[in-house]
């Protein structure tokens, strides 16, 4: 193991890298990612070393692929499909909702379904309603599924080797406005856990900041704002959607006694509800105001670049929110 | 409705009328502290009966008053006066000379919800703040943390005026001269006294490991800190294996007592223990209630409450009325066992030495363990040797053993 610093796409094509050369049944089908190495890059290299057979280009056919890397997985392989925008996951919804996630149960057990599905999405690079969605909720109530939003290179790379080992299907939503941020990456671990739920990514003791994804180094932004004013906030990477164990969230709030959980998703329907839903039953006598979510707005995503911004959370709003509990 | 000094505990005979809360117009809420009485415990606030406006108040602050006498008179809300716009040809009596009606419950008046955050609330609760007193700094006029703590610390220097005793030490005294008790401390003499004349006591001793407990504690404690934010003690383990063993030996709930000249015992309802605290210059005794199969994160909770509301002078009538039995744990001071005098209407008193290692018996070799002295004082009018042994055998075993139940 070898302590390196790398960007979130170096950390995902080494994750990628690495588990291939671990073990000889991992695939890795997609739009794009063989010879050019996908269409952001997060597969470089792969075609050239593994060759065609194992690192396959698909037609525009997300049902197809996704379908297919079901039967891979029935039939012994461990497929990593790759989903150019998290966007069109909606295009093989039934692959996944009613295939990929229900045949570990519906077999009794007998099947696994070592499947990883990657999945590119997120707002900021001007890609407009169709293809800046983060998809975090679209699946957050199929049961069979494990959903996770890596939000560093670190965690990028240790949660894929982890999903690529995992024996049930992983949903591994990764952000397009994070594939350039850099990060030390401990490459070469052997030796990568599943994470079993959120982590504390800054200490605090007046309120607690839970987010996802881009919204984290927002989250922390804000920390840094509320820090210039005397408040102490506590940042948390929710980081595991499904299964969502709220139990380090809970155990913050006992302590900050105020919560805010942002999410880069339409209000209706984000993950954001259950954290504040399962928090307030486990610490409800620990709050000392009423739990803030800070979303998007129940709108599509602009194409118009001042609009966009307008609707993603900023690191003010947030130290903003957060100042009006305390 | 007449608004009556209540007995505040078993040895009180009269009280002295503090502070009035409310004065003649004011309105009252149920549960809102009125006024404030000393006894020979402490000083008390003692809580309006129900919703009402205040029609007059009869013993003034500073009055030496018996049980059941006249506080004041209380209008419940939504009653209306009684016709006062009537000249009748005699006025209309409202003093304590006509019977009054018996207190009839309070009309349900849909009072505006205070607003509190949860955590506010169980402060509150924790450290007897009346969240009615309270303004609240949130939006809306919320109740905050801040608002309830800033009203405990608020007090704190406010707590030693309703016991006047603690005047310094001062080298004014002049050695030789006569200086009356601060009333805590000529109450406790006159409770330890008729405790000695009265009460035929026998103690019992027992030395008990307390291993097991170290151990529980310490996997215990972290998860109920983390889930209740208070810490175990020593005394919540001592208490829950009490109240187990108590629940076991009913005999032990039961009081003593003389009604006509004839000797009977009061039996007892709930597990209700009292738990001596040390405050400056002199002891509290806050009865914890019905403490049978309670949980330690709930007994833990109890007790800080009750320490909280001692040490801060801050008693309330839910804190006194009859126990049994009371325990006192000398912690970490400086003895190896002690005999403590069971208070006046108890029937036992556990007293609990410091811990310290001693060399045991085990499997046929020598081991040093940690472990506490139990002394137990029971009244021997209703308890028995063989009873008294019982009990307390049963009560070690349950601490050398456990099991402990956090929730």
């Amino acid at each position: 193991m070898a302590l390196e610093e790398l960007t979130y796409r170096e950390a995902i094509i080494a994750a990628q890298r690495e588990e291939m050369q671990r073990d000889r049944r991992v695939l890795i089908m997609g739009e794009d990612i063989g010879e050019s190495g996908g269409p952001f890059k997060t597969c470089q290299g792969l075609y050239e070393e593994f060759g065609a057979a194992r690192v396959r280009d698909t037609p525009i056919a997300e049902t197809g692929f996704i379908g297919a890397s079901l039967g891979l997985a029935l039939t012994g392989y461990r497929p990593i499909a790759e989903i150019m925008f998290a966007d069109f996951l909606g295009v093989a919804f039934d692959q996944i909702v009613n295939g990929i996630a229900k045949h570990r149960f519906m077999s009794g057990g007998k099947v696994k379904i070592p499947i990883v599905i990657r999945a590119i999405g997120g707002a900021g690079l001007r890609f407009a309603a169709q293809h800046s969605q983060t998809a975090e909720s679209w699946m957050l109530s199929v049961p069979g599924l494990k959903i996770i939003c890596p939000a560093t290179p670190e965690q990028a790379y240790l949660m894929l080797k982890a999903a690529i080992r995992d024996d049930n299907p992983v949903l591994v939503l990764e952000h397009k406005t994070l594939l350039s941020s850099k990060g030390m990456v401990p490459v070469g671990t052997s030796d990568v856990q599943m994470p079993q739920g959120p982590r504390i990514v800054r200490p605090g003791s007046d309120v607690t900041i839970v987010a996802s994804l881009a919204m984290v180094g927002r989250a922390l932004a804000a920390a840094d704002i509320l820090a210039a004013q005397g408040v102490s906030a506590e940042v948390i990477d929710i980081q595991v959607l499904r299964p969502l164990d709220v139990t380090p969230i809970a155990d913050s709030v006992r302590r900050t006694n105020n919560l805010v959980v942002v999410e880069e998703q339409a209000r209706t329907g984000g993950w954001s509800s259950n954290v504040v839903s399962d928090v307030v039953e486990a610490a409800f006598d620990f709050l000392d105001s009423p739990p803030a979510r800070i979303t998007l707005p129940d709108h599509p995503l602009p194409y118009s670049p001042a609009l966009e911004d307008a609707m993603l959370p900023s690191p003010e709003t947030i130290a903003q929110t957060a100042r009006a509990l305390l | 409705m007449d608004f009556l000094l209540p007995k505040l505990s078993a040895t009180m005979e009269t009280a002295k009328v503090g502070q009035w809360f409310k004065k003649v117009g004011d309105n009252v809420r149920m549960g809102e502290p009125l006024v404030e009485i000393e006894t020979d415990k402490a000083a008390m606030e003692v809580e309006a009966p129900a919703d009402a406006v205040v029609e007059s108040i009869v013993g003034e602050t500073g009055a030496e008053l018996g049980i059941g006498a006249l506080l004041a008179t209380l209008r419940p809300l939504g009653e209306v006066k009684a016709a006062p716009a009537v000249p009748s040809p005699k006025p209309v009596a409202t003093s304590a000379a006509t019977p009054a009606p018996i207190a009839v419950p309070p009309p349900s008046s849909p009072a505006p919800r205070q607003r509190a955050s949860p955590l506010a609330r169980r402060l509150a609760g924790l450290h007897a703040v009346d969240l009615a007193s309270l303004s609240g700094s949130g939006p809306h006029g919320r109740i905050r943390k801040r608002d309830v703590l800033a009203a405990t610390t608020a007090r704190q220097p406010a707590a030693p005026e309703p016991v006047p005793a603690p005047a310094p030490r001062a080298p004014v005294v002049t050695a030789g001269s006569f200086e009356p008790l601060s009333s805590m401390r000529a109450q406790i003499a006159a409770s330890v006294t008729l405790s000695r004349q009265t009460i035929p006591s026998f103690v019992l001793d027992r030395w008990a490991e307390t291993t097991a407990i170290a151990r529980a504690k310490a996997l215990l404690s972290p998860e109920a800190e983390a889930r209740t934010g208070i810490k175990l003690t020593f005394t919540d383990f001592v208490l829950q294996a009490l109240a187990d063993g108590l629940a076991q030996f009913p005999l032990l709930l039961d009081r003593y007592a003389e009604r006509d000249g004839r000797p009977g015992r009061i039996r007892g309802q709930g597990v209700d223990i009292g738990l001596v605290v040390a405050v400056p210059d002199g002891v509290m005794i806050p009865v914890l209630r019905d403490l049978g199969g309670k949980s330690l994160t709930a007994i833990a909770s109890a007790r800080q409450g009750a320490v909280q509301r001692a040490r801060a002078g801050r008693l309330s009538q839910a804190d006194a009325g009859p126990a049994s039995i009371s325990v006192s744990n000398i912690g970490r001071g400086g003895a190896d066992r002690f005999e403590a005098i069971i208070g006046p209407g108890q029937t036992a008193i556990l007293a609990i030495g410091r811990e310290h290692e001693k060399v045991i018996p085990r499997a046929g070799g020598m081991a040093v363990a940690p472990g506490v002295n139990l002394t137990l004082s029971v009244d021997h009018r209703l308890i028995d040797g063989v009873a008294g042994g019982d009990f307390l055998g049963a009560l070690a075993d349950r601490l050398t053993l456990g099991p402990w139940n956090l929730d």
